[in-house]
């Protein structure tokens, strides 16, 4: 690893492939950063024994003038030995960008073997920077949702996925999000047991939101299909529910469910429970903002984009000269948006750089698609919203922030006594200082605050965040 | 229903080599390539860290590196994040 490099991708999921992909050939040193083990991100997670390689999607994709869908673009990943001139390092994190793109970043002890067993900071510069560092999801936070065995949707396919592991021999699957169908088709497919989804959305909310996927015709095909097979495999399926208590003592054994109103608020007396040692639940994504706010990059507020997410030009350029940004992190969109914006980010540097594209990428024709990838971001993050009166409805014993262990009751304290914006509430209850630097609680403090104040995104204000972004043990950073 | 998930392991997944983890002293099985918060999980382990406050225990939520619940100690080191650590033989776990 060299400590400079022509242009640095932060992330190596589809965002970060397609624009390594493209920005390969020309010529430059390309460093790839990303903190998982394996290049992919949240779509591939590929068990570790499989490759230890790079991947190329197949050229001509993006190219037809047809609507690029997921499947297609996973489809269309191969393994690759590494391109020339892309550098690639795993489990290593940015911490921090700083002035003329010095990054603060910390790699793993096996890239310098012999050391304390805690990695080490290393400053490496950037001609140009991508960002790409995709989204996580959120959780509408409920009684016990801190006992093992409640987990995120995502952290449930990635046990199967990365390692080969089921959630538990049954799996209570719930939230407002389209992966719970996708997480009980891998479960079934690995011969798990799913015991029902509990799923948030009311058929009339659903079919309201059709008229969104207009330009998406295979996209909504692929749902009526899913929904099509865990019918055939008769899986109970519920909707207009909302999990209100999960239960047990060291770890999960019972999940309680309320039915909805078509308002969202629950309805006296329709209160379910059910046995679970695993309950997986997701209402929507957030887009992983902490490092490009860090680095001084504007934000925009867009529930239609899933919140705060990184402001961007045509060129994909951020307010930061010289900083791209692509993929989730401009709008939660799902893969084919972050395969375009890859592409197209890959593309404006490369113009920057006074470089030719190869004939395999038109840019008229990536720019259509980027817009109309815009149509699924609404209908996927209007299907995952959940109605202020749930934020509402949190009792006050329910934590809000896991790591301070903050509950809602001292949230609701805080904001009667007038602290009323995201900073000023977070320095008086300590939400969000914990170890995860509020990635989980930053999100669900906004729309708390939101739902019980009814103030405007820019008076509450958008986050911010210092370097590092995340946290490193204090010993990384000093070796000679 | 059980008091705990036996057989985890989905059949037809490709796995690499069978490994032993030291997890509280006690020798449990993993495969190369499995990450420690999954061989933990498949060992019917679920509650990987006290929480300071309210001595409640935690596991898994995430399973991305995120919301760093899954806090263990790995050879010494305390606070690894048990998601993002490939599991590899001889490997000595503390949870708690
Ligand atoms: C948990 C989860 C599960 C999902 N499952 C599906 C699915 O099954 N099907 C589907 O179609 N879509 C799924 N999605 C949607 C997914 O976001 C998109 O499909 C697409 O993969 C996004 O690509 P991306 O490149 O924008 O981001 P990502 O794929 O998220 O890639 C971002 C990468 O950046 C890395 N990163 C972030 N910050 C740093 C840093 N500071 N330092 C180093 N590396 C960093 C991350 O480790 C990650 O690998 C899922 C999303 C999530 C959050």
């Amino acid at each position: 690893m060299k400590r400079a490099y022509d242009v640095v991708i932060v992330g190596s999921g589809v965002a970060g492939i397609a624009a390594a992909n493209t920005l390969a050939g020309h010529g430059l040193e390309i460093l790839v950063i990303d903190e998982n083990p394996h290049a992919g991100g949240q779509i591939l997670r590929q068990n570790c024994r499989v490759t230890d390689g790079f991947w190329e999607f197949d050229p001509r994709l993006g190219r037809s003038g047809r609507t690029v869908s997921i499947r297609k673009i996973v489809q269309s990943l191969r393994p690759i030995q590494r391109p020339k001139g892309i550098t690639c390092v795993h489990q290593a994190r940015v911490l921090g960008i700083f002035s003329d793109l010095q990054l603060l970043v910390h790699v793993p002890d096996t890239l310098y073997p012999g050391g304390s067993g805690s990695g080490r900071v290393l400053e490496i510069d950037a001609g140009y920077l991508l960002l790409a560092t995709g989204a996580r999801e959120r959780c509408l936070p409920f009684k016990g949702w801190t006992l093992p065995g409640v987990m995120s949707l995502g952290a449930a396919q990635i046990l199967m996925k990365s390692s080969g592991i089921l959630p538990a021999r049954k799996t209570l699957i719930a939230g407002t999000s389209p992966l719970q169908t996708v997480l009980a088709l891998e479960i079934l497919k690995n011969k798990g047991n799913v015991t029902a989804i509990l799923d948030e959305n009311h058929l009339t909310k659903k079919l309201g939101l059709l008229p969104l996927l207009k330009h998406h015709g295979s996209l909504a095909g692929e749902g009526a299909m899913q929904m099509l097979r865990l019918l055939i495999r008769q899986v109970r399926f519920r909707q207009g529910v909302r999990v209100t208590e999960a239960r047990g003592k060291n770890g999960l054994s019972a999940v309680v469910t309320a039915g909805l109103d078509r308002k969202g608020n629950t309805v006296p007396g329709t209160f379910q429970t059910y046995p679970a040692r695993a309950l997986a639940v997701g209402h929507g994504f957030t887009a992983n903002i902490e490092l490009p706010v860090q680095a001084g990059c504007a934000l925009d507020y867009d529930a239609d984009r899933g919140g705060w997410v990184v402001r961007v030009d045509d060129a994909l350029e951020t307010s930061v000269a010289e900083v791209y940004a692509a993929g989730e992190i401009t709008g939660i969109a799902g893969a084919g948006k972050s395969f375009v914006e890859g592409k197209l980010a890959a593309v404006s540097i490369l113009e920057k750089l006074g470089e030719k594209t190869g004939p395999d990428v038109c840019v008229p024709e990536l720019v259509r698609m980027q817009k109309q990838q815009m149509g699924y971001a609404s209908f996927l993050n209007q299907l995952c919203q959940v109605p202020s009166s749930a934020y509402e409805a949190i009792d006050d014993e329910v934590l809000i922030c896991r790591c301070e262990e903050i509950s809602m009751g001292e949230i609701r304290k805080q904001i009667s006594q007038g602290f009323v914006t995201g900073g000023s509430l977070k320095k008086a209850t300590r939400c969000g200082m914990g170890r995860c630097q509020g990635r989980i609680c930053q999100p669900l403090l906004f729309d708390i605050l939101q739902a019980l104040t009814g103030q405007t995104p820019e008076q509450i204000g958008s986050p911010s965040f210092r370097a590092p972004v995340k946290n490193v043990p204090l010993e990384s950073f000093l070796h000679p | 229903m059980g008091n705990t998930d036996t057989d985890l392991r989905i059949a037809c997944a490709n796995r690499g080599p069978k490994i032993t983890l030291q997890v509280d002293g006690v020798p449990c099985v993993a495969y190369e390539g499995e990450t420690v918060h999954a061989a933990l999980l498949a060992a019917g382990i679920r509650a990987l860290r006290i929480a300071g406050k309210t001595g409640e225990s935690r596991g898994i939520f995430c399973g991305m590196g995120i919301c760093y619940e899954c806090r263990v100690t790995i050879n010494g080191v305390p606070d690894k994040q048990a998601c993002m650590t490939i599991a590899t033989d001889g490997m000595q776990i503390e949870t708690r």
